[in-house]
């Protein structure tokens, strides 16, 4: 039979027989795990929620605006998107006045060719003629009704509103948007990769990213005319989120150290009451020949298994409650750290009364009455 | 002296003083025999249990020797003596010293762990030993529901439990009617029979009467 066994064993015995002591360390050590789950727990989803909504804002995106005759060609949309760093890229031609063909004097759209995919829809629609997709503000600027109607240009041209367009985060600054699909040979501005942008927006595939895809961005703009573009790149957002995810991140590692130093000094009060009440007992098991070691190991193995059982306690309660009051879980890495930082904790807690039950002196102790 | 022919247990000017006290064990020197029982005699007070406490390692002499065949053990590590206190010798505490949390049986079978003895063997030991001390009570009962005289017995249980070649027994039959107290006596005087070293400090005339050899202290000198 392994050491370790008849050790567990004398620990869930002696461990039983100090029932208020062992209630206490799994009572301590669950609150431990629940304070830690229900405060921080809630404090990483948030900061997930925070960066999340960060990152739809654009964290990643670069976007590219050129003037008309800025020699800036669709076909860089292609040659943008064989770069493993970038996620999606997106042009646009220059603008063209539309409004609702049925409402001559109402107010104007922003007309575009459009290339590349937006928001996982495509933006080539091949053998379509005088087909445009809107957003839902333009069609309510236009005044459609169902989302359906037909457009004309203050060039003369007319279209008809087929599709519905959601337009992602980080580009509702083209809002109220109205693109041509492209492969329209008789399109207001054509369709051929040479045809011009003045938008071309680049999502790298992380915000980490951002600076390398920038610099790619840079090299492929080579053709054109640098003084009649600008590029704004999402690194101030990105500095944003680091600041965010360091500030949340160190509020939520504050909290947490102390949540587990007031643990583990509790679980150490708890049993060094233990230890002075039945000091006599520590000096018996001494006087009959138990080493000191022994004596620390049987304390820590009890409390390593008390703190085991209020981990998982404390962890079942806490997400019930979490759950129950529909507030995101954790995820298991997190919950799994936090049992393993439960345990350690009380094991810390546990050292110095372990010690100090291992010096007891067998005799001086057992001669108190 | 040679391993063979030194005492099993001797004492060689051995003195103690608990703090800041006169000395209550003062160059004290003897010598125990295996295969003997010496009863340690004296008014109450005079030291008998400090000196038994001195034999089996558990108080640090002040000057002088404890020696285990001729081998001076009592300055050893403190995980030497420890150890010596598990596997060598048996001990009877006046008190009984049990551990009112735990089952007669975990009382009995404790020393087990410190020698890391076979569970199972222990138990069954600690079986024929309850029985043969008439402890009649359910091995799961608990100190807290048990006479003083069951309680010592239970003790003397334990300290049998490996059969140390050297036994000290603090008052054994303190608290035992005269036909128990006879059970504690054979059993003393077996275990000396076996080849054991047996010392017993008491009061008991019965317990002195059965003795090899008596050692009488001072009154509290
Ligand atoms: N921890 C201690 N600190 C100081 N003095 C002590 C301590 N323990 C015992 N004494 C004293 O040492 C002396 C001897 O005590 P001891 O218990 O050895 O006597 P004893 O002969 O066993 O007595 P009894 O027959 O009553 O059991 C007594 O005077 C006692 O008061
Ligand atoms: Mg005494």
């Amino acid at each position: 039979m392994s050491a370790m066994f008849v050790l567990g064993r004398e620990a869930v015995a002696s461990a039983r027989g100090q029932v208020v002591t062992s209630v206490l360390t799994v009572a301590m050590v669950a609150g431990m795990c629940v304070a830690v789950l229900m405060t921080t727990g809630r404090t990483a989803a948030a900061e997930d929620a925070a960066l999340a909504e960060i990152d739809a804002a654009g964290t990643r995106s670069i976007v590219v605006r050129a003037d008309a005759d800025a020699r800036l060609t669709a076909n860089v949309i292609d040659r943008l998107q064989a770069v493993t760093e970038i996620d999606t890229a997106i042009g646009f031609g220059p603008i063209v006045d539309a409004r609702n063909a049925q409402v001559p004097d109402g107010p104007k759209v922003p007309l575009r060719n459009g290339y590349g995919t937006l928001d996982g829809r495509s933006l080539v629609v091949p053998d379509l003629p005088d087909r445009a997709l809107a957003s839902t503000e333009a069609i309510q600027t236009l005044g459609f009704r169902d989302g359906l109607g037909a457009l004309r240009t203050d060039t003369g041209h007319e279209l008809v509103v087929s599709g519905k367009l959601e337009v992602p985060a980080y580009a509702t600054f083209l809002e109220p948007l109205v693109v041509i699909p492209s492969s329209k040979p008789d399109a207001p501005s054509g369709t051929r990769p040479t045809d011009p942008l003045t938008v071309l927006i680049v999502l790298a595939d992380s915000p980490r990213h951002v600076a390398p895809v920038s610099d790619t961005v840079k090299s492929l703009l080579e053709a054109a005319d640098e003084t009649k573009i600008t590029m704004e790149t999402s690194q101030e957002l990105a500095t944003i989120r680091t600041a965010i995810q360091g500030e949340l991140g160190s509020y939520g590692r504050g909290t947490v150290l102390v949540i587990l130093a007031v643990s583990a000094a509790l679980v150490a009060v708890n049993l060094l009451t233990l230890v002075s009440i039945r000091r006599k007992d520590f000096g018996r098991r001494r006087a009959l020949g138990a080493t000191r070691s022994l004596i620390v190991a049987l304390l820590l193995t009890q409390t390593a298994l008390l703190a085991g059982i209020g981990a998982l306690v404390g962890v079942a309660g806490a997400l019930t409650a979490l759950s129950v009051t529909g507030s995101p879980l954790p995820g298991p890495s997190f919950v799994i750290a936090v049992v393993i930082a439960a345990v350690l904790t009380a094991l810390l807690g546990a050292l110095l009364p372990a010690i100090s039950a291992a010096r007891k002196d067998p005799l001086h102790e057992l001669r108190v009455p | 002296m040679t391993e063979s022919t030194a005492p099993v247990l001797s004492a060689e000017d051995l003195t103690f003083a608990y703090a800041d006290g006169d000395p209550i064990v003062a160059e004290w020197t003897t010598t125990f025999e295996a295969g003997t029982t010496t009863a340690i005699t004296g008014p109450s007070g005079c030291g008998k249990s400090t000196l038994l406490y001195l034999l089996g390692l558990m108080l640090q002499p002040s000057a002088g020797h404890v020696m285990l065949r001729g081998t001076p053990v009592d300055a050893l590590r403190d995980a030497e003596r420890a150890r010596l206190r598990a596997h060598t010798f048996g001990f009877v505490f006046q008190d009984a010293a049990l551990d009112a949390t735990r089952t007669v049986l975990d009382n009995v079978i404790e020393t087990a762990l410190y020698r890391r003895q076979s569970r199972h063997e222990a138990i069954q030991t600690a079986y024929e030993l309850l029985e043969r001390f008439g402890v009649e009570i359910r091995e799961a009962h608990r100190p807290g529901q048990i006479s003083g005289g069951q309680a010592q017995r239970i003790a003397l249980c334990r300290a049998m439990l490996a059969d140390p070649p050297v036994f000290l027994a603090d008052e054994p039959t303190g608290n035992l009617d005269p036909a128990t107290s006879e059970t504690v006596i054979q059993a003393l005087r077996d275990r000396a029979a076996d080849g054991a070293c047996v010392v017993v400090a008491t009061h008991d005339p019965a317990v002195v009467e059965a003795c090899d050899r008596r050692i009488r202290l001072g009154a509290a000198s």
